[in-house]
Parts: structure tokens; C-alpha cells; sequence
């Protein structure tokens, strides 16, 4: 039977793409953070499709490798016959316990997921094994170190160039990024210095393991070997340092997941070499067979041709991602391989010709330029440069966040922030929070209480905030009706923890899932003591609240998880759901997804709409659908006669970056665009009258709740700085101490606070996960302000003292 | 021997590289004097305007050297430190208070009562803001 070894590879490929998809799945649903914050909502519909399918995937890998292992099936005596079989006897039994039971129903956030993302691996790596087996080993020579600074010199030019070719368009493509021709220029010469460095450290590392090789007397295939190692633990690393790490997976399973991975990455790598050069007879360089997945062994050609199509998909992969991207990672990750590929297919296109006289100076003496240029560019460090080159250009994204390096003191502080976030939920032992203690009902007349907090809507995509916005009619109509909050932040830039500190009235413990949240939920307790009728949405968030008692009405009942909620299907069904009997006031809570990036972000805007310049049309398309809907729940309360007897607020949990120096979503950031929000709050007329407040002092949303107790005539306890305290206050003055404190900001998905300060005019940032921290002057435009060793360390002081004071009030030890 | 040079110069080489590729930030300075800057701490005039030319958009320093000036006398100075503040923020509510205050104090009743609006324009139901309208206006009558 003839074997046909290219073909075989790329069924190994595909096999070895399902599988570490599904380990990934696997290692994702593990994770308690992402878990959260992907899976289960359904934020990511692909992930869903994915494991849903993933059985049937399972037995199409499975058929289509039983058909590369054909010939040692049923070949008695075949070199890896035994493994073979016994790959597909095994390969059966899982088959058939996926179809009992699908991966669907038994990963979740357990460690059954944990062992399952491990088992995952083993099919690729014994795959490997068998073709090691069952394919001749190439005749290997040992490397040429001439052609290995040939080719790290000519792949820092290559890939410098693959992403500064799309960089102008780039720019144009972005918001806020200032990069004048003789300024772009110094970005490119930097970024290729940068490469060099980069490049040529790949070159010294070659060169000290071939010259380690030879030492030890280990032959050219010990040589390729080692390069495979090489690949593994570079493999771990990145995926320790850079997947799991922005995933939220730290500690010992983070590497021991990354570390599985890895091996079977590099396994999947050897197998694809040892396919793709079963069929050269002459003997290989082994940088060269290192290479062979990319690039085959036989022709220049091949090399060539993927180093001309590189540049298209690579940026095209850039272009697609980029605003789903989760703090670049998919972009960062991209680059990896598109350097890898680069170099592979490099080394193949230099070819095997030797540099005579090339002498251990040249070998030297260009590494040694390279470390020259690298350190004068870090003397004369044009990071404002190379900062506005880094939103347009992924590559020097990651070689800049590679840069950045900790001092002992700033990794111990960094270490504590660590240890305070994202904390399991048995290690916190929250107390009982109350604004009012004992609370009973209140005395007066108790207004109806519609809470709206749009997922993701930022405040200057309503005209109320924003001259400039025409889009938002019906929510303009209702903000000229009511108190308009110029200095609304969020806590948190992120659902996951925003959404539990408004219902809590202040910040809540850094976990995934609030542990007994009912003992915290000051606004559920006010709505109990008052006997409010609950009508709302649910969602993956307030579903954890424990809410399905009493006068509850669920409005969105077995709503599909990835469905995002629609605000105008639940005003329609809303309709329906008012009581007539109005004796008891009513309380609407809606989290609608309208403007979240996954839905906004694939919204096809009408032609007859138009947008002015400046706005990202799919957002400011879904803002005006939901202002529609607003308008819609209004025109309904008019119609019930009730608009005049409810407190309407409308806000959002966190806003969104569309573009600001390359970035999109909110993933950890803390930049004002995702932490101002618009609040709007209309009083009923009659009890107007009765509050005084400050629209220009800053507020968060967690005031929102001691607010209505205010409003509900209670006096709301102040119950310190990491607490609301109600913006309508019965004294003159009371917002002047709301001028002057300083808040602790932080994002919900890691390591990241925030100090705000000189109300709302000075945000002051320390970003774990990046290892960086910014400052930003928001008097007008946010400017970025140089970061002095005075003002990093008060504000590092600030950020510590209050997370320790919020381990303090929630009984948290890590 | 020659086989040993050849293995470690790259070695020394690559460490080389490793270890300067990362760059570390400047230690912070956590000093408490620095804290004086916070304008809730301070009332002596000299660290206040210290501090303002160290942080020129701070409201709060601009505010408390108002007070300050308004206490000593000096109206002129107090004047110009609350007008800085407003063309920072021109919906700072309590400026506009002490503004208006000021302006009352020295006769500028007009100018008093448009404060007073302003004041009352971002603290809806501000009694405060609400008597420095009524008394810029009666003052006003009696020009």
C-alpha cells in the first residue's frame, strides 16, 4: 500500500488541531475566570459550536487517522503495527464513552475538566509516536552557523517589514494614535532594531546549542533534538506566561497545563518533521529538518512562497481579531507563529550554500552590533514612540510587554495584588452588609424603581454626555427630565464583579462567583423590606443571587445561555408581565446585551443610517437600537401612567475601548472609555423636590443603591471608602469629601487597580498582567502623564492599603 | 581547550542578551511628605502653591488657596485661583459657591447671583446656592 507522507501530515495537523482545541477547552472550563466569564455566559458562540460538536469531530479525527495508519494495520510485521492497533482500539472505547457521554455534559468548571484537557493530549503525542516508529529517521547533518545568521539577519528584516507594511493602514483604521511621517519612520527603525535583537538572540541561542551539541560530542540528530526541547520549554513559557496568565491560570496548574501543551505541541512538530523529510535521502541540515513543517526539506520554492503569502495572513489574521482580541493575546500568539515560520521558511530559502571564511568574528561581531544598536535605542528610549507604533503593529506590542521588566520591589507588590485577586471563594468569609440596620419598610410612598444597565454602553455615545451624538433620541428625552451624573465611574471594568457591587452598594470580594451573596445584597434586602414586585432579566451574573423567591417574575425564562438579552423583547414581554394591581411598587431589572461587543461587533448597520465621523458605526447602530428600546419602555410607562411614579436609572456596568490606541473591549484595562459610564437617574416629581445633589461631584455606580434607600427615605449608613454613599444627600457639602477621596478602581478579570482621584480627574494605574503602570490627567482629553517614582509610590501605597482593606471588611486571607 | 571557547563565547554571549533584554522601571518613593500635597491636609498657603506648581491642574490645591487668600484678605488672589479652577471645570458646583461668596463680599452682586445660578445649575436643591441667588438679588435691589 503506498504511504503518502504530505498527506498523512496534514491529517496529523488537523488531528493535532482538534485535539489541543479541546484540551484548551478543557484547561479554559477549568479555570475558574474564564469559565465564568467566557464559557458560561456564551460570550464566545465558536467555543459553544465547538464542544456541542465536539463528539462527532471526535470520530471524524478518528476515521481519518484509522486511514493514515492503513498500511500498519494490515501489514503483519509493519514497524509500530502493535501501537497502531492499539491506538485505534483505544481511539473506539473513547469514541464510544464521548457519545454516552458528550464532553458538552461533563466539562465544566471541575477538575474532571482539568483531567480530561490532559487526556486530550495523549492522542497527538502517541500519533508521534507511532510515525516515529513507523517512518525512517532522515540522515541529519549538523547546522551551518553562517546560514543561521543569514537567515535570524534576514527574518528580522522579514518579519519587521510583514508587519510595517500594514501599519498605515492601521492607523488610519484607529482612534487617538499620532504618528506624523518622520515620527513613523523613527518607529520602524526602532521596531528593526528591536527585531535584530530579537533575532539574533535566536541566533545565540542556536549557536550555543549546536556548540553545546558538538562539546558533548552529541550527533546532528542529538542536535535536532535539542532544537525540539528548545521549541517545548519555549512553548511553555509562552503559554505560562502569556495565555494562562491573561486567563486568569496562575500557580502550579497554570504550568503544569502550559508545560502538557507544550510537550504535545512540540511532539505534533517532530511528527510533522519527521512526515514532511521521510522522503529526502540526502542528508539535512538540522535547522533545516527543525524546520521541514513549514517549509519541506525539497525545494526553495515552497519557502519562498510562503514567506510572499505570510504578510496577507498575517495581518488579515490581525484585522479579524483585533476587536475580539482578549488583551491582545490572540494577536500576540499569531505573531509567534508567523516568526517561527518565518525563520523556518528563511532558513529554507537561504539554502545549504556555505559562506566560506566566514569566521567566528562575523559570528560574533554581528550578534554584538545587534546588542550595541538595541542598547543605544534603550538609552535614547523613544518609548512615546515606540508606545503609538505598538497599537498598530502586534509585533512590537509583544516585544515591548516582553521588555518590561520588575524590581524586586515592584514583583513583591505586584505578588500581593496577585494574591488578592481572583480568590477562591471558600478562602472568603464575607460578612452581613447593611445600609440600615434593622431595616423594616420604609414609612412614605414608595416610587416604582426601573434599574437599566446597558452591558458595555459608553457615555459618549449618548447626546447627554455627547453634543455630538444624534442617535440617542429617547434616552436624550428622558436625561432632560432627569439628573444627569457628569462624573459617573464604575468600580470595575468588567460585568463579572460591576454588576454584584451596584446590587451590593460598594466593592465586593475580587472572586468569580460572590460566595453568600444574600448577606450583601443590599439592594435585593430594600426591595424585600418594601415589598417590591421583581420583574427582571436574568442573566449569568444575577442568576448567582439567590433571587427566585417572593414576588419574583422572571422575564427572560429559559432564555438559550449564549442568547444575548434584547432590551426591546423584554419591554414587549414586560407588557405583558405589569400588574394591574399597583398597590405594591414594582422593581424592573434589565441587563440588556445590545451594545455588548460580541453583538454590536456583528451587527450589520442599515444603509439609511449614517453616523458622523469619529463614531464606530456598529456601535453607535447599537446604541441607537437600544435608545429605541429605552424609548419603547418609556412610551410604556407613560401609557400605564406610571413614569411620573418610578425612579428611572439608566447606566451601564462598563464601557468599552473601540479602537483608542489599537485597543478593543475592556479585558483588564481600566482606561477611562471603560470606566466612565453614563448615569441618569429621573426622580418622580413629587419627590424631587425633596433631594439636593451634585451632577459635576464624582459618583460611582455603587451609590446607586444607597441612593435609593435616600430616596426611599431611609439614611443609608456610610460605611466607608470602599462603599456607595448616596449622591442625593440632605446636606449642603456633603459632595466635597467626594471631591477629595481617593477610590480604588479594578478590573474584574486580574491583577489590575486603579486610584482615582481630584474627582474623577487623575487616574493612576497598576497593571500586573502587562507589568505596567499608567497615569492619565482627564481634566479634558485623557493625557498621559509621566509616571515619577513619587507618584508611583503614593499611589502604590493607596492601591495596597485599600485591597488590604478590602481583605480586612470581606475576612479574606490568601 | 579551543573546543571550549567555541561552546562558551556563545553561551556568554546569549546570557548577555537575556539578561539585558528586560528593562526594570525606576524604584518608586513612597515619601508621607509628599502627601502634604493633598490639599485636605494642608492649610499653610506656601506648601499649597508649592504643590500647584508641581500639579497645575489641581482644582482642589486651587480651591483650598482660594479659601485661603479669601481668609487673609487678599480677594484678588482668591478671585483668580477660583476663576483658574472653573476654566478647568466649569461645573465645580462649591467654586462657584465660594466665587459667588466672594463676589457678593465685594459688592459685584450681578456677578454673585450668575455664580449662585451656576451653583445651583450642578447642585440642583442646593439651599446654599439657593440663598447666595437670593441675596445676590436682593442686594442688587438695594444697588
Amino acid at each position: 500500500m503506498t504511504r503518502r507522507p504530505g498527506a498523512i501530515a496534514l491529517a496529523r495537523a488537523v488531528n493535532a488541531l482538534f485535539f489541543l482545541a479541546l484540551s484548551g477547552y478543557c484547561f479554559l472550563a477549568f479555570t475558574p475566570f474564564a469559565y465564568d466569564a467566557f464559557i458560561k455566559p456564551g460570550v464566545i458562540h465558536a467555543l459553544w459550536a465547538f464542544i456541542a460538536i465536539a463528539s462527532a469531530l471526535y470520530w471524524v479525527m478518528l476515521l481519518m487517522t484509522v486511514l493514515t495508519l492503513l498500511p500498519q494495520l494490515s501489514t503483519p510485521g509493519a514497524r509500530g503495527r502493535a501501537a497502531a492497533w492499539a491506538y485505534v482500539a483505544a481511539g473506539v472505547v473513547v469514541g464510544i464513552v464521548l457519545v454516552v457521554r458528550p464532553p458538552m455534559e461533563v466539562v465544566g468548571n471541575n477538575p474532571t475538566a482539568f483531567a480530561l484537557g490532559m487526556a486530550a493530549l495523549v492522542s497527538p503525542v502517541w500519533l508521534a509516536m507511532i510515525d516515529h516508529i513507523g517512518w525512517p529517521a532522515p540522515s541529519v547533518h549538523q547546522a551551518d552557523s553562517s546560514r543561521a545568521l543569514t537567515a535570524c539577519a534576514t527574518t528580522a528584516v522579514i518579519a519587521c517589514g510583514t508587519y510595517a507594511l500594514a501599519a498605515p493602514l492601521r492607523i488610519g483604521q484607529s482612534i487617538g494614535i499620532d504618528l506624523p511621517p518622520r515620527l513613523f519612520a523613527g518607529a520602524v527603525g526602532s521596531s528593526l532594531i528591536l527585531y535584530l535583537f530579537v533575532f539574533m538572540t535566536l541566533f545565540v541561542a542556536i549557536l550555543t546549542l549546536t556548540s553545546a551539541a558538538r562539546l558533548f560530542g552529541v550527533n546532528a540528530s542529538g542536535e535536532y533534538r535539542l532544537l525540539v526541547v528548545l521549541l517545548a520549554i519555549c512553548a511553555t513559557i509562552v503559554l505560562a506566561g502569556l495565555v494562562c496568565a491573561s486567563l486568569g491560570l496562575t500557580g502550579r496548574a497554570a504550568w503544569a497545563c502550559a508545560m502538557s501543551l507544550a510537550v504535545a505541541v512540540a511532539a505534533v512538530w517532530a511528527d510533522l518533521v519527521r512526515l514532511r523529510s521521510s522522503q529526502s535521502s540526502d542528508p539535512i541540515d538540522s535547522v533545516a529538518l527543525f524546520g521541514a513543517p513549514a517549509a519541506g526539506v525539497g525545494s526553495r520554492a515552497a519557502a519562498v512562497g510562503i514567506l510572499v503569502a505570510l504578510p496577507f495572513v498575517a495581518n488579515g489574521f490581525v484585522s479579524a481579531v483585533r476587536q475580539l482580541d482578549w488583551n491582545f493575546l490572540l494577536q500576540k500568539l499569531s505573531v509567534l507563529i508567523v516568526w517561527l515560520l518565518t525563520f523556518t521558511s528563511v532558513y529554507a530559502a537561504v539554502g545549504a550554500r556555505r559562506w566560506k571564511g566566514v569566521s567566528r568574528i562575523w559570528l560574533a561581531g554581528v550578534p554584538v552590533v545587534a546588542f550595541a544598536l538595541y542598547h543605544l535605542l534603550a538609552w535614547m528610549n523613544p518609548s512615546i514612540t515606540i508606545d503609538r507604533y505598538a497599537a498598530v503593529d502586534p509585533s512590537i506590542r509583544l516585544i515591548r510587554d516582553a521588555r518590561t521588566g520588575q524590581s524586586s520591589e515592584t514583583g513583591a507588590r505586584y505578588a500581593y495584588l496577585r494574591s488578592q485577586t481572583l480568590v477562591l471563594p471558600l478562602k472568603v468569609q464575607p460578612p452581613a452588609i447593611d445600609f440600615v440596620r434593622p431595616l423594616g419598610p420604609a414609612s412614605g410612598r414608595k416610587p416604582n424603581i426601573f434599574l437599566i444597565v446597558i452591558d458595555s454602553l459608553r457615555r459618549d455615545y449618548l447626546s447627554a454626555y455627547n453634543p455630538r451624538v444624534t442617535f440617542t433620541p429617547e434616552i436624550a428625552k428622558l436625561a432632560g427630565d432627569s439628573f444627569v451624573f457628569e462624573r459617573a465611574w464604575t468600580r470595575y471594568s468588567g460585568t463579572l464583579l460591576s454588576v454584584p457591587a451596584i446590587w451590593a452598594g460598594g466593592m465586593v470580594p475580587h472572586v468569580v462567583r460572590q460566595p453568600r451573596f444574600s448577606a450583601r445584597n443590599s439592594l435585593l434586602k430594600l426591595l424585600d423590606a418594601n415589598d417590591y414586585r421583581r420583574l427582571m432579566d436574568t442573566d449569568s451574573v444575577v442568576d448567582t443571587f439567590d433571587l427566585r423567591f417572593g414576588r419574583f417574575v422572571e422575564l427572560n425564562p429559559g432564555r438559550e445561555l449564549w442568547a444575548p438579552t434584547d432590551l426591546c423583547t423584554t419591554v414587549r414581554t414586560l407588557e405583558g408581565a405589569l400588574p394591574q394591581d399597583r398597590a405594591r411598587p414594582t422593581f424592573f431589572y434589565s441587563l440588556p446585551q445590545n451594545v455588548h461587543p460580541t453583538v454590536s461587533q456583528t451587527r450589520k448597520v442599515p444603509p439609511s443610517e449614517t453616523y458622523p465621523p469619529g463614531f464606530d458605526a456598529r456601535t453607535a447602530s447599537s446604541a441607537y437600537d437600544v435608545d429605541r428600546c429605552v424609548g419603547a419602555l418609556l412610551d410604556l410607562l407613560r401609557r400605564e401612567h406610571l413614569y411620573d411614579d418610578t425612579v428611572i436609572i439608566v447606566t451601564s456596568d462598563h464601557g468599552d475601548l473601540l479602537g483608542e490606541e489599537g485597543r478593543w473591549g475592556h479585558a483588564f484595562w481600566l482606561y477611562p472609555e471603560v470606566m466612565r459610564v453614563p448615569l441618569i437617574v429621573h426622580v418622580p416629581s413629587w419627590l424631587k423636590a425633596q433631594v439636593r445633589t451634585d451632577l459635576d461631584a464624582l459618583v460611582f455606580s455603587t451609590d446607586i443603591t444607597p441612593s435609593l434607600y435616600a430616596l426611599l427615605g431611609y439614611h443609608p449608613a456610610d460605611l466607608g471608602p470602599l462603599f456607595g454613599r448616596s449622591f442625593f444627600t440632605a446636606r449642603d457639602g456633603d459632595s466635597r469629601r467626594r471631591r477629595r477621596e481617593v477610590s480604588l478602581l479594578a478590573s474584574s478579570y486580574g491583577a489590575v487597580y486603579g486610584v482615582l482621584g481630584q474627582n474623577g480627574r487623575r487616574l493612576y494605574v497598576v497593571d500586573t498582567v502587562d507589568a505596567t503602570e499608567y497615569a492619565l490627567d482627564l481634566s479634558g482629553e485623557p493625557r498621559r502623564l509621566e509616571v515619577t517614582p513619587i507618584m508611583m509610590g503614593a499611589n502604590r501605597h493607596i492601591i495596597a492599603e485599600q485591597v488590604s482593606a478590602l481583605a480586612t471588611t470581606y475576612h479574606y486571607r490568601p | 581547550m579551543r573546543h571550549w571557547i567555541d561552546a562558551l563565547w556563545p553561551a556568554a554571549l546569549l546570557v548577555l542578551f537575556l539578561g539585558t533584554f528586560r528593562t526594570t522601571e525606576r524604584e518608586s518613593v513612597y515619601d508621607q511628605a509628599s502627601t502634604n500635597c493633598d490639599a485636605s491636609r494642608t492649610s499653610d498657603v506656601g506648601t499649597l502653591e508649592r504643590c500647584l506648581a508641581v500639579d497645575g491642574q489641581n482644582i482642589e490645591l486651587m480651591t483650598d488657596l482660594g479659601d485661603q487668600y479669601s481668609m487673609s484678605g487678599n480677594t484678588d488672589r482668591a478671585e483668580l485661583m477660583y476663576r483658574r479652577a472653573l476654566a478647568i471645570d466649569p461645573h465645580d458646583g462649591d467654586v462657584h459657591l465660594r466665587l459667588g461668596e466672594l463676589l457678593l463680599a465685594r459688592g459685584d452682586a450681578a456677578a454673585a447671583r450668575a455664580a449662585g445660578e451656576a451653583a445651583l445649575a450642578s447642585q440642583p436643591g442646593s439651599l446654599h446656592a439657593e440663598r447666595l441667588v437670593e441675596r445676590a438679588a436682593a442686594a442688587r435691589m438695594h444697588q
